[in-house]
């Protein structure tokens, strides 16, 4: 059981005090986030291989996959010869669950007693043991249930809606489920490829949390990739991404929907391409944390003039994202009025970039940042996924606390001048169908 | 494998202190040294109906624009930023029969706040308004008394008009008006979240003529006629007679506690005599005969949720056994809803049941297609069918009881869970010294949820759907 530290663990101090890691067999990353003195424990295996990886090249060949294939690999592989492993899990007392995101698939349970054989069955899960052409048509009808359900949700709608319009190309503009059309043209051999070249050991990455002596979990799950990950290798595999413009597709996007209460988001494209070293995209994401707090956030110009005008409410979000080629600012929420609120938020926005941003502001939010960065600490799961997904796109947010007190007010300022301009900006609404509804 | 793992973790168990800060007003300290953040809450407990609840959301979000010291959104946030990114909540939960009103305030513990301290200096150190008590090393105690103190000056001192934060002189009028027009679009807007407003719309209609069939938002009707000076006079009944709860969790010392407490005290002081006690929550009586309402809307998925009445609360002797009966029903994904209706039928996403303990009811809820109605109620009654013959396994049941135990101890590792659990059994008429909900569950053999099966009895069958079947019952 050759296992090795990884070459870039960070150097002891908080908060790496508490992360051990190591290089198990295959190639798979593992780290262990030893916190004790909780009563849950946490385990979650991770693929590079999310909804925006609709094109790729592994083993010399190009491929392309319907919309919703790495969703429904992940339904799959609950599907064992013994019956639906979410069962299998739930009967040990142990809450199993899966998610993907644009970016990757993680598969993760929480165990408060029976940590050990849960951890012992979640390798196995990865094998994807059973793809059977019965067991894909079954599944089509359950994930036809879970489409169904974001099409009656008008917040995925206009988030859905919103990223069509910024990206031309970028996958990202792809659903992570799918549509009803698309799913439907998945087979077996579909999710059988994926599986081959996105499922190897070195291209997953696990996390433990808890209370847990981390040489007992890096030699559990060392046994377990030696008798079950998937073998062989593929060769090369390549995501293929289409030359994505600078500029969004559409200025704005409206939907209309069956509902009482309108509501917007604006985005905006970020013309910087995401770095693809680890430490830049982390320190783009910290300098657009806080070029979002000091823009959107409650003590902000803007913010208070949109709450009292009644344009917004106290479910107003803004964040930053970003991955492999994408990045953008989304903010929004309920609204009476999409179009004025939007205006008002954009002028709000332009006159944020005259004044540009003052040290003493930057400080009260790098305040804030720390201490709901360290308030994660009492979060296993939170923080466990947070710190998978980030190593799944090669950041260590081990490094936040140093990053966040190296960044400047020049760099955050530039950022706000560069990303939050009207030439990137995309207004993205869900309106009532009826006319009569949504006045109020 | 089904049996427990034999080297199971030790059981755990949340100490519970009271203190009496006045007649019905207690501050519970849960001590918990294993968590790394402070919280504060502060709750006033009403009876729903009667137009209260309107009053009693309205309130919370007219207090949280602003205070005598912080008179707007704005500064109020940067007061949470000068304490370390604290978050302040205020909102109004319905708890069985009851309302509560409350305040919520979170933050950093001292050993986080150790570490804090030197990241967020910068590279241009402390922004000028820190004060030295709350950046020094061990100013956490501070922060949660600073938290205390600011939920005790939101409703002492709300934000008031013509400049003035002196106590008598009224809530703002624009904060009033604003949040008021806010609050009745939040109303008018339930129905566009579609899972809770089925669930609604299934408890008002089983409930019907109870407190309970109140949406915690309130009516509309009772809304309109609201004036600043009828929610101000509402704020001051509070604070002089409706029953105060407070809970301080995290990892507190003797001073901390103290200080929180000598504050929260001045609040409950001021009622004096008058607070009155609430009675339980209500247990739901057993329906006459079963209901069926389907309701149109232009849907993609159709929201099944049928209402069932048990007849049993949290304080009672079955309720355990009540817990151990819904996660064979439908409690878990090895249940058997999850089972028969999304792994073998693919009817549906998601199909669970949960328990409400305050009043003796069990929801189940599943996103269907309108065609297979029929089909999933059949499915439905199959298993109330056979669980209430005791019909299950050994397999069955030891695996469900892993899952309940789990859950119960997982729920250790968060405030907001142990508080909400301890207002919840208080709420249904019991208040325990310590949180080890385990202990109970732990002895529920069998034959106790064999029992226990024929008591629940469908009361409402309820489909929100875009082209309604006829009815089947």
């Amino acid at each position: 059981m050759a296992r090795t530290s990884l070459p870039d663990r960070p150097a002891p101090g908080w908060p790496a005090e508490e992360f051990s890691s190591a290089v198990l067999p295959g190639g798979l990353e593992a780290w262990v986030w030893r916190r004790r003195g909780l009563t849950n424990r946490y385990a979650a295996l991770g693929a590079r291989f999310g909804a925006m990886d609709a094109r790729f090249e592994a083993g010399g060949e190009n491929r392309e996959v319907p919309d919703g294939t790495a969703h429904f690999l992940e339904h799959m592989a609950f599907e064992t010869g013994q019956g639906n492993a979410l069962g299998l899990f739930s009967r040990l007392g142990v809450r199993a669950n899966a998610f993907t995101s644009p970016t990757a698939t993680v598969y993760h349970f929480s165990a408060t007693d029976n940590f050990w054989p849960a951890l012992r069955r979640l390798v196995p899960l990865v094998a994807v043991s059973r793809l059977t052409p019965r067991g894909v048509e079954d599944e089509k009808r359950v994930i036809a249930q879970e489409i169904r359900m974001y099409e009656d949700s008008p917040g995925s709608r206009v988030h859905e809606s919103l990223l069509e319009a910024l990206y031309h190309e970028h996958p990202v503009r792809r659903r992570v489920t799918g549509t009803l059309e698309s799913i439907a043209a998945i087979t077996p051999e579909t999710l059988l490829a994926c599986h081959r070249a996105f499922y190897r050991p070195a291209a997953l990455a696990f996390v433990a949390a808890g209370d847990l002596d981390p040489g007992r979990v890096f030699d559990v799950l060392s046994r377990e990739v030696e008798r079950s990950a998937p073998a062989g290798d593929p060769g090369e595999v390549r995501r293929i991404l289409p030359p994505e413009p600078p500029l969004p597709a559409r200025p704005s996007v409206e939907v209309r929907m069956p509902v009482q209460r309108p509501r917007f988001l604006v985005g905006f494209k970020d013309p910087a391409l995401p770095a693809s070293d680890g430490a830049r995209a982390l320190r783009r994401e910290v300098v657009m944390d806080l070029v979002v707090e000091v823009v959107f956030g409650r003590t902000s110009p803007v913010f208070g003039e949109l709450y009292r005008d009644g344009l917004v409410d106290a479910g107003f979000s803004a964040h930053y994202a970003s991955g492999p080629g994408f990045g953008h600012v989304a903010a929004g929420g309920l609204t009476v009025d999409p179009a004025r609120a939007s205006q008002g938020l954009l002028e709000g926005i332009s006159r944020q970039r005259q004044k540009g941003i003052r040290g003493a502001e930057l400080e009260r939010k790098r305040r804030k940042a720390a201490g709901r960065f360290a308030s994660l600490f009492d979060s296993l799961e939170g923080l466990a996924t947070l710190f998978l997904t980030a190593r799944l796109r090669g950041l260590d947010i081990l490094e936040y606390p140093a990053v966040l007190r190296a960044v400047t007010v020049e760099e955050v300022d530039a950022a706000l001048r560069d990303v939050l301009t009207p030439d990137q900006a995309v207004v993205s609404a869900v309106v009532p169908a009826d006319p009569q509804g949504g006045r109020s | 494998m089904t049996a427990a793992d034999p080297r199971c973790s030790a059981l755990p168990v949340q100490p519970v202190e009271g203190r009496e800060l006045g007649p019905n007003a207690r501050l519970y300290v849960l001590p918990a040294p294993r968590l790394r953040t402070l919280h504060l809450l502060l709750a006033f407990h009403q009876v729903l109906g009667q137009g209260a609840a309107a009053r009693g959301s309205l309130l919370p979000r007219v207090l949280r624009r602003g205070t005598g010291r912080w008179p707007d959104l704005a500064s109020l946030a940067g007061h949470l930023e000068d304490l370390f990114g604290a978050s302040l909540g205020a909102a109004a939960s319905k708890m069985g029969d009851h309302q509560l009103v409350e305040l919520t305030f979170s933050c950093v513990g001292p050993d986080s706040l150790r570490r804090v301290t030197a990241v967020a200096a910068g590279p241009v150190g402390p922004p000028p308004s820190v004060e030295p008590a709350v950046a020094g090393g061990d100013g956490a105690g501070s922060l949660a008394a600073q938290g205390a103190a600011l939920l005790f000056e939101m409703v002492t001192r709300p934000a008031a008009s013509e400049g003035g934060a002196l106590p008598g002189r009224g809530l703002r009028e624009d904060y009033f008006r604003e949040e008021k027009d806010r609050l009745a679009r939040d109303i008018r807007g339930l129905a566009d979240d579609r899972l809770a407003y089925a669930h609604h719309r299934c408890i008002q209609e089983m409930c019907r003529g109870e407190p309970y069939a109140e949406h915690s938002l309130g009516r509309l009707e009772d809304l309109d006629p609201l004036t600043v000076s009828d929610l101000d006079a509402y704020r001051r009944e509070l604070l002089a007679s409706a029953p105060v709860s407070a809970y301080l969790v995290g990892p507190v010392d003797a001073a901390l506690t103290r200080e929180v407490g000598d504050i929260l005290a001045c609040l409950a002081a001021s009622g004096g005599a008058a607070r009155r006690n609430l009675p339980p929550s209500a247990l739901h009586p057993r329906p006459s005969r079963e209901r069926e309402i389907i309701e149109e809307a232009d849907v993609e998925q159709g929201r099944l949720v049928l209402g069932l009445s048990t007849g049993v609360l949290a304080a009672d002797a079955a309720h355990p056994a009540q817990v151990l009966y819904n996660g064979l029903l439908g409690g878990f994904v090895h249940s058997r809803l999850f089972r028969r209706i999304r792994d073998e039928a693919g009817l549906a996403y998601y199909a669970w049941s949960r328990v409400v303990p305050t009043k003796g009811l069990i929801l189940i809820s599943c996103g269907i297609q309108e065609k297979d109605y029929g089909r999933a109620v059949d499915l439905v009654r199959r298993e109330l069918r056979s669980l209430a013959r005791g019909d299950f396994s050994a397999r069955e049941f030891e695996a469900t009881r892993n899952s309940v135990l789990a859950e119960a101890k997982a729920r250790m590792d968060s405030a907001s869970d142990l508080v909400y659990g301890h207002l919840e059994s208080r709420t249904a008429g019991e208040d325990a010294g310590e949180i080890a909900p385990w202990r109970r569950l732990r002895a529920v053999t069998p034959a106790d949820v064999a029992e226990f099966g024929s008591r629940p009895a469908v009361d409402v069958v309820y489909l929100l759907a875009r082209r309604p079947p006829r009815g089947t019952v």
